[in-house]
């Protein structure tokens, strides 16, 4: 439905995106992962025909969007980082402002506006100016503002920065619910892993401006397949019994940490009984045992060496 | 365009602490610059040129000596005939007249040919000359008689023109001041001898057959002025106003949403001009109907002098709203704090040339020039001559020039404006 191709972006000589393919089916929802400055809201942006791109192109349904930004100006809902909203206006005056230069009519943009407000769960709070709500009640109106043209498409970045539990809780239910029940196509943009996690089949990961991985959560998995994280909590050992698990043929690295040790072992290898024979053998006290299977954190923090919130 | 309209006017109607500014602040300020500089602009001298003659009919040495005689014939006492005498010999009228019309300071303005009666009333006519200052046979002995003796009628200096220009009227000012003046200073040096004396005005200016004579130019009162002058101002903040409600736009990328919806951009930069023209009329209007009440700024002026103020009142927020998208289109095209500090440097410069912070008369030679080249300059120097002559001619004049700045200042704004669609 929505691809985009080889898509770069400088300013000023500095490259922000770097060669970002990726695509959107119908009714699908994809999540766009990456640290800050990473470059997604820079791809949105030329996604949504706001910025030219310095390469590539943007195709709907085959289309250069870069020629004919009308045509997903019609069907893309974007909901921006920030809040693009008047604070001296109530939610209703925003809605109604951003509805009617959508030209949507009078009577069709009234209940419309009454369901986006049913959608993000502000109803009754209409009639109150945006400057006097929340950050999170801030952001569901931003999200319903987007929503108000019946978008096939709803582009969302960073929609849960910064705010309580609650409206995040009601921005991913709201997530869900178009993308579940009324089948609308959603690109989810968040630096939060556990966000992409559950509400998205498929997941592009940014970071300095390229694509750096891609596929669903256990394609994503399966790039640290080859290893398994082993965390020991152990009581007084000592240098000897260190030398005797890096020796056995499966651990490729030790780490000391606060309560023991860390191992990185090859997958499925059958070391835990030869672990626990050396412990005996130099009486250290095995407290626990912990095999990790990674999740997209570690697939981050393998790729970059980084965690996602740094 | 509805959308946009309602839209700002929303945002701005919510903008308590800007409104009551924009309302307040001009308010205090025109009563303070009115009470503080009481008619410094009454006479507004320096930046006008007039071509005059002057006809006198009247023999100084003549008058002098009947003045004499007629203190003998009159029987008083020696010693204070001699002493009238001695006064009138001092100061004679005439001479006083043209010391005052010659000093250098109306020199500047006036310039003077000396002409007998028929080839300067030719010349007024050919529109050589504007005017005609006349001084009637036996002036001297009749002012004489008036001001030491209280004899009589006086004497009537006489200005004749058929050119209700502004500088027309600055001179009769002049003249105006002067038979004050010199009536004052005689009843002053003869106070001791004489009841005081004053020189009725009216009688002074009476009209002569042949040439219309102007009835009078108003004056300008300082209150008058810088209820203008302050109200411009403060409209023209609505427009910097306007501009700083579209940095938020920007910067909040409402912008970019409106974009989104394929809206033309161009409909947002109207909505945002018309937005300005309506807050400008309201807040111009507000404050001057307030300074109207209050301070009785046109005490008993005509229907037809408030249509033409209210066509120029117009023209003033026309100029206003288009400054506001200029201003607007600036926002987006460069950072916003370097376009705010060249819309507030802009609106001082203007504001200063313009004559919105101090009568334009006090400045130097080389601004005054200028004066007329800024949009609200121009519109306060036509709106001052509207208030002094209410002469159509001059206004419509005016208001084409002013209509010239209004569509050159929406031109650059809708060319400065992005219009591609992309930012
Ligand atoms: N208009 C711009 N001019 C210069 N640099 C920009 C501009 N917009 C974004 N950048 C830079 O591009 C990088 C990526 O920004 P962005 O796309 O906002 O990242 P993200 O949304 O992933 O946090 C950042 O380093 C940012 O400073
Ligand atoms: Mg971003």
């Amino acid at each position: 439905m929505l691809e985009t191709v080889e898509l770069s972006k400088s300013f000023k000589g500095k490259t922000v995106v770097d060669g970002v393919s990726l695509y959107l089916d119908q009714g699908e929802s994809v999540g766009l992962l990456g640290p800050n400055g990473a470059g997604k809201s820079t791809t949105i942006s030329m996604i949504s025909s706001l910025l030219a791109p310095t390469h590539g192109d943007v195709l709907l349904r085959g289309k250069s969007v870069i020629k004919h930004p009308q045509d997903i100006r019609r069907v893309l809902g974007v909901v921006p980082q920030e809040i693009a909203l008047y604070e001296e206006l109530s939610a209703y005056e925003n809605l109604q402002f951003f509805g009617r230069i959508y030209k949507l009519k009078k009577t069709a943009l009234e209940s419309k506006i009454q369901e986006v407000l049913e959608i993000v769960g502000l109803r009754e709070r209409q009639k109150e100016l945006i400057k006097t709500f929340s950050g999170g009640m801030k952001r569901r109106i931003n999200i319903a503002a987007a929503l108000l043209h019946n978008p096939q498409i709803v582009i969302m970045d960073e929609p849960t920065v910064g705010i309580d539990p609650q409206s995040r809780n009601h921005i991913l239910d709201t997530v869900r619910y178009l993308n579940l029940e009324k089948g609308t196509t959603v690109l989810y943009t968040s630096h939060y892993m556990e966000e992409v996690e559950q509400l998205c089949k498929r997941m592009y990961i940014m970071d300095h401006g390229k694509v750096i991985a891609s596929g669903t959560k256990e394609e994503l998995g399966r790039i640290l397949s080859s290893e398994d994280t082993i965390l020991l909590q152990l009581d007084a050992y000592d240098d000897a019994f260190i030398e005797e698990i890096r020796s056995l043929d499966p651990v490729r690295q030790v780490e000391r940490t606060d309560q023991g040790l860390k191992l990185i072992i090859a997958k499925q290898s059958r070391v835990l009984s030869s672990i626990v024979q050396s412990a005996e053998r130099h009486s250290v006290q095995l407290i626990n045992m912990h095999v990790h299977t990674p999740s997209l954190e570690d697939v981050f923090l393998h790729l970059t060496g980084r965690t996602l919130r740094d | 365009m509805r959308a946009f309209l309602k839209k700002d006017v929303l945002v701005y109607w919510r903008d308590r602490k800007q409104n009551i500014f924009s309302l307040v602040i001009p308010l205090i300020l025109i009563v303070v610059l009115g009470l503080l500089l009481p008619n410094w602009i009454e006479n507004p001298t320096s930046t006008l040129q007039l071509k005059a003659a002057m006809v006198v009919h009247d023999n100084e040495a003549a008058g002098l000596e009947q003045f004499q005689s007629s203190l003998k014939s009159r029987g008083l006492p020696d010693e204070e005939a001699a002493v009238l005498f001695e006064l009138a010999a001092l100061s004679p009228p005439v001479s006083l007249l043209n010391d005052m019309l010659k000093s250098d300071q109306i020199v500047s303005m006036v310039e003077w040919v000396e002409l007998d009666e028929e080839a300067a009333l030719r010349r007024l006519q050919s529109g050589e000359i504007q005017a005609i200052v006349t001084l009637p046979e036996d002036f001297t002995l009749h002012i004489l008689n008036k001001t030491l003796l209280d004899e009589g009628n006086g004497a009537a200096i006489s200005l004749t023109s058929d050119d209700p220009s502004i500088e027309v009227g600055v001179l009769q000012g002049i003249i105006e001041g002067f038979t004050q003046q010199f009536n004052a200073s005689s009843a002053i040096a003869h106070a001791g001898t004489h009841s005081a004396v004053t020189l009725n005005q009216e009688a002074v200016l009476p009209s002569i057959g042949g040439v219309e004579t102007i009835e009078g130019v108003r004056v300008l009162t300082s209150f008058q002025y810088f209820t203008l002058a302050v109200g411009a101002m403060f409209a023209m903040y609505v427009a910097a106003n306007s501009a700083n409600k579209a940095i938020t736009e920007k910067r909040e990328h409402v912008f970019q949403r409106i974009l989104l919806s394929g809206s033309h951009p161009l409909t947002y930069l109207a909505g945002k001009i018309v937005a300005t023209l309506m807050m400008s009329l309201l807040q111009l209007t507000l404050v001057i109907l307030i300074c109207h009440f209050v301070l009785d700024l046109f005490p008993g002026y005509s229907l037809e002098f408030w249509l033409g103020f209210s066509l120029l009142m117009m023209m003033m927020c026309l100029i206003v709203a288009a400054l506001g998208g200029l201003f607007t289109a600036a926002m987006f095209r460069m950072n916003a704090n370097t376009a705010n500090a060249i819309i507030q440097a802009l609106l001082l410069i203007i504001g200063v040339i313009g004559g919105n912070f101090a009568p334009i008369y006090i400045l130097p030679d080389a601004v005054q020039q200028l004066w007329e080249w800024t949009p609200n300059g121009l519109w306060l120097s036509t709106m001052i001559q509207w208030i002094q002559q209410e002469s159509w001619e001059a206004a419509i004049n005016g208001m084409l020039g002013l209509s010239a700045f209004i569509i050159a200042i929406i031109a650059l704004s809708v060319w400065t404006f992005p219009k591609r669609g992309r930012i």
